[in-house]
């Protein structure tokens, strides 16, 4: 931190020591404020930026312990070292509990100045570090886009915190995550965050290619390598250097490829096809998998010290059916993504369609989602999508939708996991109260009740799910209780802000006059 | 028997004379730190070629001031610590004990206002008893945690009245027996403590 951009604030009540420090450390280039006891220092640090405070340990009104405690409590960030002339060790670990930067004795001869004067810069560079980590949280808070990535579930911010914390470093990165989950927009978010952004990016699906032309893509060749090869060509490992390499499915590569990898990861040199020349290559490699690697590596089919390699960093990203309170923000990007492109004015999705859509488990993940939201902009003939355009045909046969539940254990009590389990079965069969009760094999009104629980609960936020009310007194049968069918659709709950052109949510007395 | 009362009093004395050099003893470290900061800027501001005297004579004179400060308060320490001479004077004793506490109760945040009598002030009893009587309620005030304020008074008793706050002030019963024996009466009311302490060379029916 330059020195001119630091503010120190020094908080003593002796006027002589105060004047003396100010004059000491303005000399120094450093920005001095001056608080003559704990009670106006805590007030100049509340209404002000310091990235140090020297405090003396005994002041009138606040002394330094007392003014570290209120430090933390109230969340304001400095480094704060303490002037003590109690010179004992009790003193020293007591400040330090308290969240002190350091402590110097009194009397701040010249060997102690200097002390000083070493310690202010090491603080003002851990205040700025911290600093820039509350501003990147803070970013983050409220955060639904990440470059090409969206998503405000805490899981995707978790993400976008780590892209921003590797992202500066040359360390390897290996995502993993299903297929569709994103994993290539969360390496071009790697690069782009990075220095190397003005470098090259190239991506290669380690699958998708045959082991010769894989080969041949990364390394490059030289003239007559093989039979055809009558140019010389660079490889991926030339052209991006100075940029990054994302490897797709890169635990489909062949052991060969595999060796030569680990090989260029380790010298930061290649050899091209049938070359004898080592080429220093500048790389950042990030690799993906939807496999699960241990398994691969025990099958031999991965290289464990490549799997090392390749891993220094590990970034998990989550399924969509782990990230529900994404789905609705995404759908409706697609939707005006491609009403835009498609030159269709789709303003949104009917409830049918919603409650479809949030309850769907969405096995290809965003791609499927994505493709779904195209597929039904296409189709769609009104102003807005209904179940029947968004809903694949081969999932409309019986009615109902095919669903699966995660549960995370170790996060999920046993009222959770029934209420999301009741919540599931309900909107798999179209909200019809009877089946659902059926297929989950409890009486109706328990049905009922974890629905009314959760629209309580979801009444919070900003969605609600519209649950059919019953007779309360003769027992209903089935065709009584499935009052809410594709005409008379469920918004299902969810707390998220239902976008433009989204139809808000039933709320409880609603569905109570219904 | 008058002996062995002499000994208690001076063994409380120092018990006292302990207590007022621990508090002092930390804001001797304060002013050296004073003198040690200020002396550094003119040290390293002198050194500099263009160094000009006028940005660094504000320094020196505080590290000056700091020099007195300590003066002050080794001296009054040094007094405090030789056994006095009798008839022993009410208000350079009472110098002396603010010159050390003053500071203490400055760091805690509170103001030692002394206001002294004219003349002449000896007073009739022990020298130590009167150091323990007027450090003890001195001390006492302290920890009122209040802004203390001291009056002088010199008629036919001398009167050393200290205020802080409303809260009591009180010495403890082992001070008070000491005073009793010296003819010294202490009255606590509210949150001032009086002491009066008998006259040097005026007789019973004078003061009467």
């Amino acid at each position: 931190m330059k020195k001119d951009a630091a503010k120190i604030l020094i908080a003593d009540d002796e006027q002589a020591i105060t004047s003396g420090l100010s004059a000491i450390l303005g000399d120094e280039g450093y920005t001095i404020d001056i608080a003559g006891d704990g009670q106006k220092a805590l007030e100049r640090l509340s209404s002000d930026s310091y990235g140090v405070v020297l405090a003396d340990l005994k002041m009138p009104k606040l002394d330094g312990i007392a003014l570290l405690r209120e430090l933390q409590q109230r969340q304001i960030p400095t480094e704060c070292i303490i002037i003590t002339g109690a010179g004992t060790v009790e003193t020293a670990v007591d400040a330090m509990r308290q969240g002190a930067y350091d402590y110097i004795e009194k009397p701040l001869n010249a060997e102690k100045l200097n002390r000083l004067k070493a310690l202010i810069p090491k603080a003002l560079d851990k205040y700025q570090v911290q600093q820039k980590n509350r501003e990147l949280a803070s970013k983050l808070e409220g955060l639904t886009h990440y470059g090409e990535l969206t998503g405000q579930s805490d899981s995707m911010r978790e993400i976008y915190e780590m892209i921003d914390k590797v992202a500066v470093s040359t360390a390897s990165v290996l995502i993993l995550g299903e297929s569709g989950t994103g994993k290539e927009l969360v390496a071009r978010a790697v690069h782009s965050k990075s220095e190397r952004a003005k470098g090259p990016f190239f991506a290669l699906n380690c699958a998708a290619l045959p082991k010769e032309i894989l080969e041949n893509e990364l390394f490059g060749h030289e003239k007559g390598a093989f039979t055809g090869s009558v140019n010389e060509k660079p490889g991926a490992f030339e052209m991006a250097s100075g940029g990054t390499i994302f490897l797709d499915e890169v635990a489909e590569m062949s052991p060969d490829i595999q060796v030569k990898l680990l090989r260029a990861l380790e010298t930061r040199m290649v050899r091209r096809l049938g070359g004898k020349k080592e080429i220093n290559v500048d790389i950042r490699i990030v690799a993906a998998t939807n496999r699960e690697l241990q398994e691969a590596i025990a099958e031999g089919e991965l290289r464990e010290d490549l799997y090392y390699r390749l891993a220094v960093v590990q970034i998990d990203l989550p399924p969509l059916r782990e990230r529900a309170e994404d789905v609705q923000l995404l759908a409706n990007e697609f939707l005006q993504r491609y009403s835009t492109q498609n030159g269709k004015r789709v303003e949104g999705f009917e409830d049918a369609a919603w409650e479809w859509i949030l309850a769907y488990h969405w096995p290809g993940n965003v791609r499927e989602l994505k493709n779904a939201v195209e597929r039904a902009v296409i189709m769609a003939r009104g102003s807005k999508i209904t179940l029947n355009d968004v809903m694949p045909r081969h999932l409309r046969g019986g009615g109902e939708v095919p669903a699966s539940l995660t549960i995370n254990v170790g996060s999920t009590t046993v009222a959770d996991a029934r209420r999301k389990l009741v919540l599931q079965t309900f909107a798999s069969t179209g909200g019809d109260l009877g089946r659902a009760a059926k297929l989950l094999g409890v009486p109706v009104d328990d049905v009922r009740r974890e629905l009314m629980v959760m629209i309580s609960s979801s009444e919070n936020g900003a969605g609600a799910a519209a649950v059919p009310s019953s007779s309360p007194s003769s027992g209903e049968s089935d065709a009584e209780a499935h009052i809410v069918r594709r005409s008379e659709p469920v918004a299902a709950a969810r707390a998220v802000p239902p976008a433009a052109g989204v139809k808000k949510p039933i709320k409880k007395e609603e569905v109570r006059r219904k | 028997m008058k002996a062995a009362q002499h000994r208690t009093t001076d063994e409380l004395w120092l018990d006292t004379l302990e207590e007022v050099c621990a508090r002092a003893a930390h804001e001797v470290k304060g002013v050296l730190n004073g003198v040690s900061v200020n002396l550094e800027v003119v040290r390293s501001r002198s050194a500099r070629s263009n160094g000009d005297a006028a940005s660094v004579r504000s320094f020196a004179e505080s590290a000056s001031g700091q020099f007195e400060r300590l003066s002050d308060m080794s001296e009054a320490l040094l007094m405090l610590c030789r056994s006095p001479r009798d008839p022993v004077e009410i208000t350079p004793t009472v110098k002396q004990l603010v010159a050390l506490l003053d500071p203490v109760a400055k760091v805690e945040g509170y103001a030692f206002d002394v206001s002294e009598a004219n003349g002449a002030g000896a007073v009739r009893a022990r020298g130590n008893v009167v150091r323990l009587v007027l450090a003890s309620a001195f001390l006492a005030a302290l920890d009122r945690k209040k802004d203390v304020r001291c009056d002088v008074e010199l008629g036919d008793d001398a009167i050393v009245r200290i205020t802080a706050g409303d809260d009591t002030i009180q010495v403890s019963p082992d001070v008070s027996a000491a005073a009793e024996r010296a003819n010294i009466r202490i009255e606590s009311d509210g949150g001032c403590i009086s002491l009066a302490f008998p006259r040097a060379g005026r007789r019973a029916h004078e003061r009467a």
